[in-house]
């Protein structure tokens, strides 16, 4: 089991980097809207394109 | 109820009106050309699943009221340049971006359907909005589209949007969020890390470990446990520090005993080869309770930013004349005194000062509470933030936007807050007695294994503060409060305070503002009465002849009816009424009558003295030159369910009470009518405080319902107070809760809710002491080891969680 020396050190190395990571997320504003992104994925998926879309130019991609 | 109601607002739909839109595959009822034609664009653009997918209609006045022309000829002036330097941000290669505050916004599908409408639009490159905040950013080509263009695409698909600038109250709120997220990040990855540690520590101390490891991971939890406890802990430790300084015992103090005791002993412990180490304890604690502390917050931000967008005064506009009387469009925090502004008929005078030219009415109800205008001549002085009814005038601006009235006012109102009558919270009360007896219990304990095993004392007292773990006392209201604001928040109240919520349920008496609480500020025609031989209908259209030019409120109340083409020349008299003149055919050829509408003194023909109807009430006369032809009896109209709001709360025990400023006997009328005997009329502002002071050292606690700017120290000296919709900005303010739709029924669920939500903290507090009562003798005899102790305080928290969030339902 002397393994864990090795181990562990390195999983503290990552959790250093997911709360680096969470810090640099949080900072940068994305959690502004957790209202909105629960339900954004509801709403995606059946788009139907409208008349407007369709005539459109493919100049803007969305 | 039977009718049927809107399919885009969910208002009722009455059988005269024939609006309809096919959504879905079938023709669905309309209330008013304002939802048709949004729900017709919605259509046309392809979104009619946002029907499907929305959780809420959208306020029900706001669509068909924004597509009125005089909205959208406004929102021209957005496109001056000079007032677009302070809001809209140059972007590189000529784009623009403006931050937009949006109204109506109720669920992720509203979301959804701005931006891929506004996304469809010809020249706007980003646009972004934001559920929680309604604020959308909005980046746009100007040469392909103009501001007012894109204000206008929102306005179709229903929604409200005018340019904001942050106020300094959401900054701080955005910090204290982020803050918050990153403490609770740091606690939970921590605490899941300690966590395996622990399992293996508990693991070795079943089946045996190598010393060497377990010092090992002993030493590593102490290093990921010191942040969680330094950082993520600190709110609590700064809390017991400032509740130790004030005298005064809050969670905070058992908790952050708990913590320390429990981080330094087991850093000790790892020190000293102790028996046991609590760090997993320490980092489920502190992410816990910031979870749930998070989550109260989270809640109560939401409340606050919508009370700031609510009270978020529109960017107000001026018409600066210049030398040459030729007027520039400046914002109104921008002017000086000496400038000269014109203001329309219909517009918002933008500062205090006196008038130069022109004669004109003047609304005052975001001062007074009055609907009724003021009449204002060369010379008067007028009040910034109130409304030019009838003709331009130009105006001397006399004193700097931030000494004027309604600042003044403003810092009165803070003044008033201050003294405010403290509310009794009951969990503070409860949590001060516990952290008490908690505390006496612990030394109790450690003196008595001090004597008889003095080595464990440490370790056993350890366990009674860990076990006893607050944690779930403490959780037990701000979870169900939470709880109970989100859902108020579903039935379209906000509560503003942290302490709405507890001062409503301890309410005895409710008073409610006359106008514009009980009633809608809407009159409307209620009796004709004729003077002459002349037909009813015949003198009705007459009148709304003559009105139909006049905006006053009275003047309104006509513009339903059927005119009369033939009255011409139309003149309105500012505060007076309106002449017009008819030619009629008689058998001797053509008579031009000359017709007057208004106050009895300026109607009346010359030399006839006014006998106006024995009933009480406002009357308007209509004349001729030669004789009085009819009278009209014009009320306020009574808002929908006031009646049903008062018999439900008289039911329920309270008492009703209607305090008005008003002196024509409507008042009595309109109590009649509810059936409320308590009334008192023609009341100053000084007089409604004093009266509610009265009440509330008879022993009652006073909900104050009102809406004007005359009402905000009485609603800021209430116990609590809510305005209702469409109350003045500093009513808004100076409120505890704001009550978003036109009817008043939802008060009484309401009162019904926060009654639910204290049943709830009291099973909760109930179940925290009972397993507190069992735990802790249990603990004290030193029969709980720290992992199960970690585990009922677990298990008690999430119970307690649960049982708050029945409220939702």
């Amino acid at each position: 089991m002397d393994i864990i020396f090795l181990l562990i050190p390195l999983a503290l190395v990552l959790l250093v980097v997911a709360v680096a990571a969470f810090f640099w997320a949080v900072r940068s504003d994305q959690f502004e809207d957790l209202d909105r992104e629960a339900s954004r994925i509801l709403f995606d998926e059946d788009t139907q394109p409208s008349a407007k879309e369709k005539s459109k130019s493919p100049e803007q991609p969305q | 109820m039977s009718e049927q109601s809107c399919y885009h607002c969910g208002l009722p739909v009455t059988a005269d009106d024939h609006y309809s839109v096919t959504i879905l595959g079938q023709p669905r009822a309309m209330c008013c050309p304002g939802c048709q034609s949004v729900a017709q664009t919605i259509v046309a653009i392809g979104m009619e699943s946002y029907y499907e997918h929305r959780q809420q209609c959208p306020p029900g006045s706001s669509p068909a009221a924004d597509l009125v022309p005089d909205f959208l000829d406004g929102l021209n002036n957005w496109d001056d340049p000079g007032l677009q330097e302070s809001f809209v941000h140059q972007l590189p290669e000529g784009a623009r971006e403006i931050t937009l505050l949006i109204s109506g916004i109720t669920c992720a599908a509203c979301v959804w359907l701005l931006e891929k409408h506004l996304n469809d639009q010809a020249g706007i490159h980003r646009c972004h909005v934001n559920m929680s905040s309604n604020l959308a950013v909005v980046s746009w080509n100007p040469e392909a589209i103009s501001l007012s263009g894109i204000i206008k695409a929102i306005a179709h698909v229903g929604y409200k949007a005018e340019p904001y600038t942050p106020v300094q109250q959401e900054q701080s709120i955005k910090r204290e969020n982020k803050q918050a997220l990153t403490r609770i990040g740091v606690a939970g990855l921590g605490a899941m890390q300690v966590m395996t540690y622990a399992v293996s520590l508990y693991m070795g101390a079943f089946e045996g470990i190598d010393p060497a490891h377990e010092t090992f991971l002993r030493w590593v939890s102490a290093l990921v446990t010191t942040p969680v406890f330094f950082y993520s802990g600190m709110p609590f430790l700064k809390g017991a520090v400032r509740s130790l300084r004030n005298r005064h015992l809050s969670m905070d103090v058992p908790v952050a005993i708990a913590l320390t005791f429990a981080y330094f002993s087991s850093v000790w412990a790892t020190l000293t080869n102790g028996p046991e180490v609590y760090f997993d304890s320490v980092c489920m604690f502190v992410f816990f309770l910031l979870v749930g502390r998070y989550l109260e917050m989270r809640a109560r931000h939401r409340s606050q930013n919508t009370s700031i967008r609510l009270s978020h005064s529109q960017m107000q506009t001026a018409r600066k004349l210049d030398d040459q009387n030729h007027p520039t469009l400046v914002p109104a925090d921008k002017l000086v005194p000496g400038d000269r502004v014109l203001v329309k008929a219909g517009e918002v005078i933008p500062g205090d000062g006196k008038i130069l030219q022109g004669d004109s009415s003047v609304n005052e109800s975001m001062l007074t509470g009055e609907q009724l205008p003021i009449s204002k001549h060369q010379g008067d002085l007028v009040t910034g933030g109130t409304l030019n009814v009838e003709q331009p005038i130009t105006l001397e601006i006399s004193t700097l936007p931030k000494e004027s009235t309604l600042s003044t006012l403003k810092r009165l109102l803070q003044r008033a807050e201050a003294d405010k009558p403290a509310t009794f919270v009951l969990a503070d009360r409860i949590a001060s007695h516990f952290v008490a007896a908690v505390l006496v219990t612990s030394v109790c304990v450690y003196s008595y294994w001090w004597f008889h095993s003095p080595q464990d004392a440490f370790w056993i007292v350890l366990s009674v503060l860990v076990v006893t773990c607050p944690c779930a006392l403490s959780l037990a209201t701000p979870t169900a409060i939470t709880a109970a604001t989100a859902r108020l928040s579903q039935m379209g109240f906000l509560a503003t305070r942290s302490h709405t919520i507890e001062g409503l349920r301890q309410v005895t008496d409710v008073v409610f503002d006359k106008t514009g609480t009980l009633t809608l500020g809407e009159f409307q025609l209620q009796e004709t009465v004729a003077a002459t031989t002349e037909d009813l209908y015949a003198l009705l259209a007459l009148a709304a002849a003559l009105e139909s030019v006049s905006e006053h409120p009275i003047a309104r109340a006509f513009h339903p009816y059927t005119k009369n083409p033939d009255v011409k020349n139309l003149r309105i008299i500012a505060n007076q009424g309106v002449e017009g003149t008819l030619e009629q055919a008689t058998p001797t050829g053509k008579v031009e009558r000359l017709l007057r509408i208004g106050k009895p003194e300026f109607a009346a023909p010359a030399g006839v003295s006014p006998q106006q109807p024995d009933k009480p009430g406002q009357w308007v006369m209509l004349a001729d030159q030669n004789q009085v032809l009819g009278w009209f009896r014009i009320e306020d109209q009574l808002r929908a369910d006031a009646d049903n709001l008062v018999s439900h709360l008289q039911q329920s025990g309270k008492r009703c009470h209607i305090l008005s400023g008003d002196s024509s006997g409507h008042a009595e009328v309109v109590a009649k009518k509810l059936g409320i005997e308590s009334v008192i009329s023609n009341a100053t502002p000084e007089h409604k405080l004093s009266f509610i002071r009265s009440l509330q050292e008879s022993g009652a606690k006073v909900l104050m319902l009102g809406d004007g700017l005359n009402d905000a120290p009485v609603l800021a000296g209430a116990d609590v107070s809510i305005a209702v919709a469409g109350a003045s900005d500093l009513a808004q303010v100076a409120a505890d809760g704001i009550l978003l739709s036109q009817s008043l029924q939802p008060l009484h669920n309401i009162l019904n809710l926060v009654e639910k939500t204290y049943r709830i903290i009291r099973q909760n507090l109930s179940w925290a002491i009972l397993y507190n009562l069992i735990a802790l003798p249990l603990a004290a005899a030193g029969f709980i080891p720290p992992w199960a102790s970690a585990l009922g305080m677990s298990a008690s928290s999430l119970l307690v969680v649960l049982n708050a969030l029945r409220l939702n339902k």
